[in-house]
Parts: structure tokens; C-alpha cells; sequence
């Protein structure tokens, strides 16, 4: 209740004085990008404004936002690997093993739809809540500690002051949404257009060598299929942006697993099924962005593929046999398999080539840029 | 048919906090239980939190008094309640020291044959964003962020044999974030006891729950309200629901009428 006469308070403020700030001439918030690419879609709650990403990085760098101290979000979003952690699987604050690999925030800001599998999550100010508070397993561990985040907030000197001039406009603005819309502000910032991919885009024809070019056609090709799932400006087919009329979500199972021979993949990573309860939608995930691919090794929702060679291996092979083990079983005859995961003939040429365009997606100012590093 | 304006002013009393003058206090205590023995964190329970809503008094002759829990600002609010029989001490390791194992309300007078109740929070709250709920929707433990609502109840206990853990709350839901359109599996306990009588209270067995357990099955039997999990095929029929569809097809069995 206090919010909606806050909201309206706010509103009639802003109405009395929309012609002061067209005279102040505000500057929209400045991406960073080329003008010819459309900007991500924000959220009408939460405008993007240089000093609340510079608020957020500062949260997002943040290990008290950790039941121990020991954990921030860049612990497994590391600038230098495209904001992943270089592990198959993440750790959390606790010591427990997520069933999942880190995902890179590069670009996320993007994404039509969050995390592997979820096709509910399409806002970074929900996901982030996940890591923040999830029990099962604990990541960051501050499940029934929403006090503590508002008392750092509240306490930090720094945060004091700069939390009251992001959100002026509440009356307490020491709470967890402002921490979560702060944070989501600074990785809906991380947006990368500048690899040497983007730059033969742009006519630099030098930017791509002969081998990635030649790369970038099998990649793009019928024969290899890559584009279907990693297609379009992001190399996803989950990608939306601010000026986008129809929503692309895509889930695909490329047949890693098939435990019992009815496709089931391990208990404990089923993929979208776990949302839906649908038969279908076993071992169903979402194809990730291939940008800055290269730096993202291991690979797939598990980290069980652990270099790229080995991923071309996979497709190549239509899937994964695993002979023995707990894990046991024939990927490539799982019947919920994408059609487009076929398998391939490929020359140690063709291989090398596509090895070359796969790596030249790498932009390599969004992994040293200041802008996205740690501010302590 | 036809709508005097007595009876209307009736209905609309009945909605409003506090405007039937007539009306009289109601209480309802929670316990916590396996079989008839209590649990508490001193060893057996790990873990108990649910919501309560749709709180209403049966009638003999068949119809229902919706109870108004009036809103204190942390355990009741918008027709909800919130029940939360751990303190965070023990066995009961990650839960929280403050805790509320009472609704208190109004009532219209009458004779009562009976108590119902739905363990759960309506589709509308459900889905709305948690960081700007109000009370008892504000307490981030019990939101689902990855599921996009709320756990309606989460449990866990056990008997020395084995240990059971269940979150329980709507899956299989449709559309997104801030725009959910419906869930396959809304998940929502209806709980009718009619031999409940003013001055009982409601016990909640989780013997219930962790005799659907196999004994020595695996260390934790957790079941995230997954439609399809194995871990939850044993337990979502303990709440009464039909593991394929689930609808609820049969009385619920945790939660009976208490001393």
C-alpha cells in the first residue's frame, strides 16, 4: 500500500517535473554499442542509469552478499572467462555442488530466457534472486538473511550514500530489491559486440582470417547445423532485444545422455522437464551464446565435454555414447533428441576451421574492460 | 433472483475486518507431530512452514464462515496466514528463530460442524514479484524463485530410519515472470476436518510423509514438487494428489484434528 501512494507521490512529482529534465536534456543510458545494434529490453521498473550499474558493480564484486563472507556473484562470474568460473560445475559459499556450470553473463542482457533450463525466468532482477537465496543447493546461502543485505546497505558508508541517490524516490531504499535492481543493472550493462567476427561485420575484412571465414560458412551451413540453436546476433536462438515483435525461446536435448534408453538423463539435471513435468521436455536446455566461447571451456550445462575439440566431437558424433559407469548409456539414439543434432563428417581441415571461426567470437575488451571489473 | 439490499450489506460485512459486530474470536493452534508423539527441533523436525488461506468454519448444515485473519504486519495479511513451527535451534538448523504456531481471526457465531482450509497462496499473490509482497508474502524463505511462486509448505523431518523433505508449491507453470498464465500442477492442499470443534487444535503428521519413504532409499527422500521426480511420486499422493494430473483426487492425510 505504501509502495502504490509512494509510486503515485513519485508520479506527480515526475509529472511537475518532466519539463526541468527536458531542459537538464538527460543523456539516455549510453550502451556502448555500435547505434546499428538494437539495445537489450529493461525492465519499466528499473531504467538503467550509469550510476546505478556502478552501484550494482559494486554489489556484484560484494562477498558479504554470502552467508560466510566468502562468496560474491563474481566468484563464479569472472570477468577474464566471460563471467563464468572455469569449473564444470559451480561451487557454492557452503561448499556444495551445483548440478550446473556457471553461465556467462556476457550479453545475458539479451536473453529471452534465464539459466539453462527455465522457461518461466525472463527478467535478470528474478534470476538473480536464485543464486542469492537457493537452498537446495545453497550458493550464495543468504536464504532468510534478506535483513542482512538491507544492513549492509544501510551501514556500509559507501552503499549509504549511493543507494539513497539511485532510488530517491523511496522512502527507505535500504532493501533487497534495490540490491537486486542495482545488481541486475550492472550485468544488464555487460554487453560485447566487439569481437573479430563483429568487426568483418562491419566490412573489416582483415578481421577474420581465411581459416575463420571458411569456419564461419560450415558453421552457418546445413551440413553442420550449428546456427539452428546458436544462431542470430547472440549465437542463441533464446535471444530477444528492445525492438523485437516476436519472442525466440528455444530448450534442446543434443542427446548427452540416455540412462535408461527411454532418454533420461541424470536425476538430478533433467533439464526443462523439471519445470514442466512434460515427458517431452527431458534433458531439454537452453543453447547457451557461443560469444567468447573459447574462454567458456568446460562445456555444456555439466561441464562434461572439456574442450571445444571434444564438443565438435560430440555433434559430430550425433551424441554421446557412454559405455560404462553410472552415467551409462546412448545419447544419440535419446528419443528426445533435436533433430538438428544428426552428426557429421568433418576433414582435421574442416575441424580446424571451424575451431577458428568458434574462436573469433572472443571480444577480448569485454574481458579486461574496467567498466566490469572489480571495483575493490 | 432477487437481491435485497439486507443481504447484500450481509455479504459485504462478511468481507470486511472487524464491521460484523456480532462476530467472535477465533483461534487456531498448529503442532507439529509423527504418528501422536510431537516433534520439535530437539531432534526430529527439520523444517515446518506453510501458508494457510481460505480459512473457514463448516456449518451443519453444509455451508461454510469464512474466517477473517485480521493483518499483523509478519503473520497474516490478505486473507493468509503463515505458520512457522521451527525456531532455527537443533535439528532445525537452517530455519529461523522467530516463529508463529497460531491463526487468530473473527468469526460470525454459529454452530460448527467442522474446520477447511487450503495449504497454499491464491494464483494472483502466487505470482506476484515477492521483493515488493506485503505481509506474510514477504518472507523470502518461502518464495521459489525458480519455480516463479511460493513453497505453500515446506517439511522436513525424521524418524531415525529415514529422513523425508518436501517444498511443496505450484509446478508446471505457464508464460513468465510477472505474466505466469497458469500452472498443470497449482499444488494447493484442501484440508477439510470435520470433526474439528472450537478450542481444537490441528496437528501436522509428518509420519505421514516419512512412512511414504523407503527405509535406507538414500540419505535425504527430497521432493521439489517436480511433476515428474521420482522422490516426489511416494509423497504427492500423502497431500492427495494424483502423481499424473495432479489434481487432487483423495483426502489429504497430513494435517488432522488435534487436541
Amino acid at each position: 500500500m505504501w509502495r502504490a501512494w509512494g509510486l503515485l507521490a513519485a508520479a506527480v512529482v515526475a509529472s511537475a517535473g518532466v519539463l526541468w529534465w527536458a531542459g537538464k536534456g538527460e543523456p539516455a543510458y549510453d550502451w556502448g554499442i555500435d547505434a546499428r545494434i538494437p539495445a537489450p529490453p529493461v525492465p519499466a521498473d528499473n531504467p538503467m542509469s550509469a550510476a546505478k550499474v556502478a552501484l550494482g558493480r559494486r554489489l556484484f564484486y560484494d562477498r558479504r552478499l554470502s552467508i560466510n563472507g566468502t562468496m560474491a556473484c563474481a566468484t563464479c562470474h569472472i570477468q577474464t572467462l566471460a563471467f563464468t568460473d572455469g569449473r564444470p560445475v559451480s561451487i557454492g559459499a557452503t561448499g556444495e555442488a551445483h548440478p550446473r556450470a556457471a553461465m556467462s553473463l556476457v550479453n545475458v542482457a539479451y536473453a529471452s530466457r534465464l539459466t539453462w533450463a527455465n522457461n518461466l525466468l525472463s527478467r535478470i532482477e528474478d534470476q538473480a534472486l536464485i543464486p542469492l537465496f537457493s537452498e537446495h543447493p545453497v550458493e550464495m546461502g543468504m536464504n532468510g538473511r534478506d535483513d542482512a543485505i538491507a544492513a549492509l546497505l544501510r551501514e556500509d558508508p559507501l552503499y549509504r550514500e549511493r543507494v539513497a541517490e539511485v532510488f530517491p524516490q523511496d522512502e527507505d531504499p535500504y532493501s533487497v530489491l534495490n540490491a537486486v535492481n542495482a545488481i541486475a543493472a550492472f550485468v544488464r550493462s555487460i554487453v560485447s559486440f566487439d569481437s573479430p567476427y563483429d568487426a568483418f561485420l562491419r566490412g573489416d575484412t582483415d578481421a577474420l582470417s581465411p581459416a575463420a571465414q571458411r569456419g564461419m560458412a560450415l558453421f552457418f551451413s546445413e551440413r553442420f547445423e550449428c546456427f539452428h540453436c546458436h544462431g542470430g546476433f547472440n549465437f542463441t536462438d533464446s535471444s530477444t532485444h528492445a525492438n523485437a515483435t516476436i519472442e525466440s525461446v528455444g530448450f534442446h536435448n543434443n542427446g548427452l545422455y540416455n540412462l535408461d534408453g527411454d532418454g533420461a538423463y541424470p536425476p538430478d539435471n533433467t533439464g526443462l522437464i523439471d519445470l514442466t513435468g512434460q515427458r517431452r521436455d527431458m534433458g531439454r536446455f537452453k543453447a547457451p551464446s557461443l560469444r567468447n566461447v573459447a574462454v567458456t571451456a568446460p562445456y555444456m550445462h555439466d561441464g562434461s565435454l572439456a574442450t571445444l575439440d571434444d564438443v565438435l566431437d560430440h555433434y559430430a558424433a550425433g551424441g554421446r555414447l557412454l559405455a560404462d559407469g553410472p552415467l551409462a548409456g546412448d545419447g544419440r539414439r535419446n528419443p528426445f533428441k533435436s533433430e538438428f543434432v544428426r552428426g557429421f563428417e568433418m576433414t582435421a581441415v574442416e575441424r580446424a576451421d571451424l575451431l577458428a571461426f568458434l574462436r573469433s567470437l572472443t571480444d577480448e575488451r569485454v574481458l579486461t574492460d574496467e567498466r566490469w571489473s572489480d571495483p575493490f | 433472483m432477487s437481491i435485497s439490499p439486507f443481504p447484500r450489506l450481509l455479504v459485504l460485512c462478511g468481507l470486511l475486518a472487524g464491521c460484523g459486530p456480532a462476530d467472535v474470536p477465533f483461534e487456531l493452534r498448529f503442532a507439529a507431530a509423527s504418528g501422536n508423539a510431537p516433534v520439535d527441533c530437539a531432534g526430529r523436525l527439520a523444517d515446518l512452514r506453510f501458508y494457510v488461506t481460505d480459512l473457514a468454519v463448516l456449518r451443519p448444515d453444509g455451508g461454510r464462515a469464512r474466517v477473517d485473519l485480521a493483518a499483523n504486519g509478519r503473520w497474516q495479511g490478505q486473507g493468509i496466514g503463515l505458520i512457522d513451527l521451527e525456531d532455527g535451534t537443533g535439528s532445525c538448523a537452517n530455519g529461523t528463530p522467530d516463529g508463529n504456531d497460531r491463526l487468530v481471526g473473527r468469526v460470525p457465531p454459529g454452530d460448527v460442524a467442522g474446520l477447511s482450509f487450503v495449504i497454499g497462496v491464491p494464483f494472483a499473490s502466487n505470482h506476484a514479484d515477492p521483493l515488493a509482497a506485503a505481509a506474510p508474502l514477504d518472507d523470502m524463505s518461502m518464495h521459489w524463485h525458480w519455480r516463479s511462486g511460493y513453497k505453500f509448505l515446506r517439511a522436513a523431518a525424521t524418524d531415525g530410519k529415514r529422513r523425508v523433505s518436501v517444498h511443496l508449491g505450484s509446478a508446471g507453470c505457464r508464460g513468465a515472470v510477472t505474466a505466469i498464465e497458469g500452472c498443470n500442477f497449482p499444488n494447493r492442499v484442501a484440508v477439510t476436518l470435520p470433526d474439528w470443534r472450537p478450542g481444537k487444535s490441528v496437528t501436522v503428521d509428518l509420519g505421514q510423509l516419512l512412512e511414504a519413504v523407503p527405509v535406507g532409499a538414500e540419505p535425504v527422500t527430497h521432493c521439489e514438487s517436480g511433476p515428474a521426480d521420482p522422490a516426489c511420486a511416494g509423497l504427492m499422493p500423502v497431500f492427495g494428489f494424483d502423481v499424473a494430473s495432479g489434481a487432487q483426487v483423495m483426502p489429504q492425510r497430513v494435517f488432522r484434528t488435534g487436541p
